[in-house]
């Protein structure tokens, strides 16, 4: 019940502020769409490695909805509020798990921001209807929406390790920056997977950020079968498990360094 | 003319002063801009990797427009961004007193205080990029040639700036806006795709985006031999049109500045 107080709070907090979660959200399309009008270029009249334009385009269509609902960008917060200014006191002395009040301090912006995505996604169905392709099967609608829920904690969690590495970085943003590189590349932000050099596939398959956006995408496309969208589910399961254990330790070992100056 | 040279001058040996005392910034700074510079090439690799043309630009000539928006983003990034993100904090602070007080005028002291010095390695590392792209392409420009790249490119610049400064004017009467400047850094980065992916959009977009679309693409296309006339005009109307919009644009939006001491 607290924590539901918490998001609501949160949420308030945030809905008062959207003209600003507006400008974040249009941050986060404005890319999608962009890469969109360059497959146009490209693919007007032919097709590439299965992918058409209308293809394609559903892609990106989905992708501005999966940007802005599943990726979390709580580092900034952890690192330079709470770590870095000392804000993680306030935290510590109350009788809340710091993971659980930033995840429900986080989830309002998702749901403001996922919400403009969905109301741009409506715009463009009226005026694109023929370019989106979702699938019908309803099995595999069920699986998207687990799929999605697990991409945020995936997402949520890994971002949370990342911003406590201010425990032990003095200027985390060059890292951060980079960190913001190797995500977008192996997310699927800019192309999807399956249209990447064989060595980049590879790659990213191994790695967990395509299961936070690219794989609930395809698999709302219907592009995957039941079998893989069972493993997809699976190796979210297991990259959450993977990341919360490093939480664990970065966390514990991380607190001892922390000291709150003045708070 | 000479007094602002001059103080601009000083503006360039204060940020030296800061850079010495603050090195470990300026290595960030330096790292930072060197791997998002390596992420624009990289987006553009994976971009071409499975087609060689994409509207009539061969690959080569893609990564050409990428390293000469390098060059812009690094000199535009060197000598404005910081500004940019000062002046959001002295609007919401109501500090911009302090500059409209000085007998200096104020748009240019906002705009050009802060001299970013870790940007600038990223110019070099472009200009070699382009020079070893061109000499790929059997491409040998000129000092002409190259004269009239440099000034389209500060054509371009103007307009980017002009572009950034009218929007981030705004600030004045929406402050709590105060990621506008992330949404500008977005906009930007559509500089360093063909202006020809706009033509097959929406009209609204093409028009919204034109100005955007010259800043890079047309200072790359004259160096490979493809401008055309009509561009060339086009990045000289809009950048001497967008500058006076903006400076118009600013004195007007300074009627309705509140200070925090007002």
């Amino acid at each position: 019940m607290r924590y539901i107080r918490i998001f609501l709070l949160n949420f308030q907090y945030v809905f008062e502020r959207r003209a600003v979660s507006m400008v974040w959200f249009l941050v986060s399309i404005f890319n999608p769409l962009l890469l969109l009008l360059y497959w146009r270029g490209v693919l007007h009249d032919t097709s590439m490695e299965g992918w058409t334009l209308s293809s394609i385009s559903s892609y990106y269509f989905l992708l501005v909805i999966a940007g802005s609902m599943l990726m979390s960008h709580i580092e900034d917060g952890v690192a330079n509020e709470d770590i870095e200014q000392g804000n993680l006191v306030r935290y510590l002395i109350k009788p809340f798990s710091y993971y659980w009040i930033s995840f429900f301090a986080e989830i309002p912006y998702r749901l403001l921001q996922g919400s403009f995505g969905i109301i741009v996604f409506a715009i463009l169905l009226i005026f694109f209807e023929n370019f989106i392709t979702i699938t019908n099967d309803p099995v595999l609608l069920a699986l998207t929406a687990g799929a999605a829920v697990l991409a945020f904690f995936l997402s949520f969690t890994y971002k949370m390790v990342l911003g406590m590495s201010a425990f032990w970085l003095v200027d985390s943003g060059g890292f951060f920056q980079m960190m913001e590189i190797i995500v977008i590349v192996f997310a699927g932000f800019i192309l999807p997977l399956d249209l990447m050099p064989p060595g980049f596939e590879k790659v990213a398959q191994m790695l967990p950020f395509a299961y936070i956006v690219y794989y609930p995408v395809t698999l709302l496309q219907g592009k995957l079968a039941l079998p893989e969208a069972l493993m997809v589910l699976g190796m979210q399961c297991f990259w959450i498990v993977i990341f919360s254990v490093i939480y664990k330790i970065v966390w514990n070992t991380g607190i001892k360094r922390f000291t709150g100056m003045g708070q | 003319m000479k007094r602002y040279f001059s103080i601009y001058l000083q503006f360039i040996k204060l940020s030296f002063s800061e850079l010495a005392a603050f090195r470990s910034n300026f290595y960030n700074s330096v790292f930072a801009h060197l791997v998002w510079a390596a992420f624009t090439f990289l987006t553009m690799f994976l971009l071409t990797s499975k087609t060689k043309t994409v509207l009539g630009w061969s690959r080569e000539e893609l990564f050409l427009l990428t390293a000469v928006f390098n060059a812009v983003i690094g000199l535009f990034r060197c000598m404005f961004t910081k500004n940019m993100d000062t002046f959001i904090r002295k609007i919401n602070y109501g500090q911009l007193d302090q500059n409209l007080l000085k007998p200096v005028d104020a748009q240019f002291w906002v705009s050009l205080r802060y001299v970013n010095l870790g940007a600038l390695p990223r110019i070099p590392v472009a200009l070699g990029v382009a020079a070893y792209i061109l000499h790929l392409l059997h491409i040998s420009p000129n000092i002409v040639t190259l004269l009239v790249f440099g000034f389209l490119l500060a054509c371009g610049m103007v307009i980017l700036y002009s572009v950034w400064f009218l929007v981030m004017t705004n600030i004045i009467w929406f402050t709590n806006l105060m990621n506008l400047e992330e949404f500008l850094n977005v906009i930007t980065g559509s500089t360093r795709y063909p202006r020809e992916i706009f033509e097959n959009s929406v009209v609204f977009l093409a028009l919204l985006f034109f100005p955007l679309t010259l800043v890079v693409t047309v200072p790359t296309k004259y160096l490979l031999g493809k401008s055309s006339p009509f561009e060339i005009v086009m990045i000289i109307a809009f950048s001497i049109g967008l500058l006076i919009c903006s400076r118009l644009y600013w004195k007007f939006a300074l009627r309705y500045y509140t200070s925090a001491s007002g």
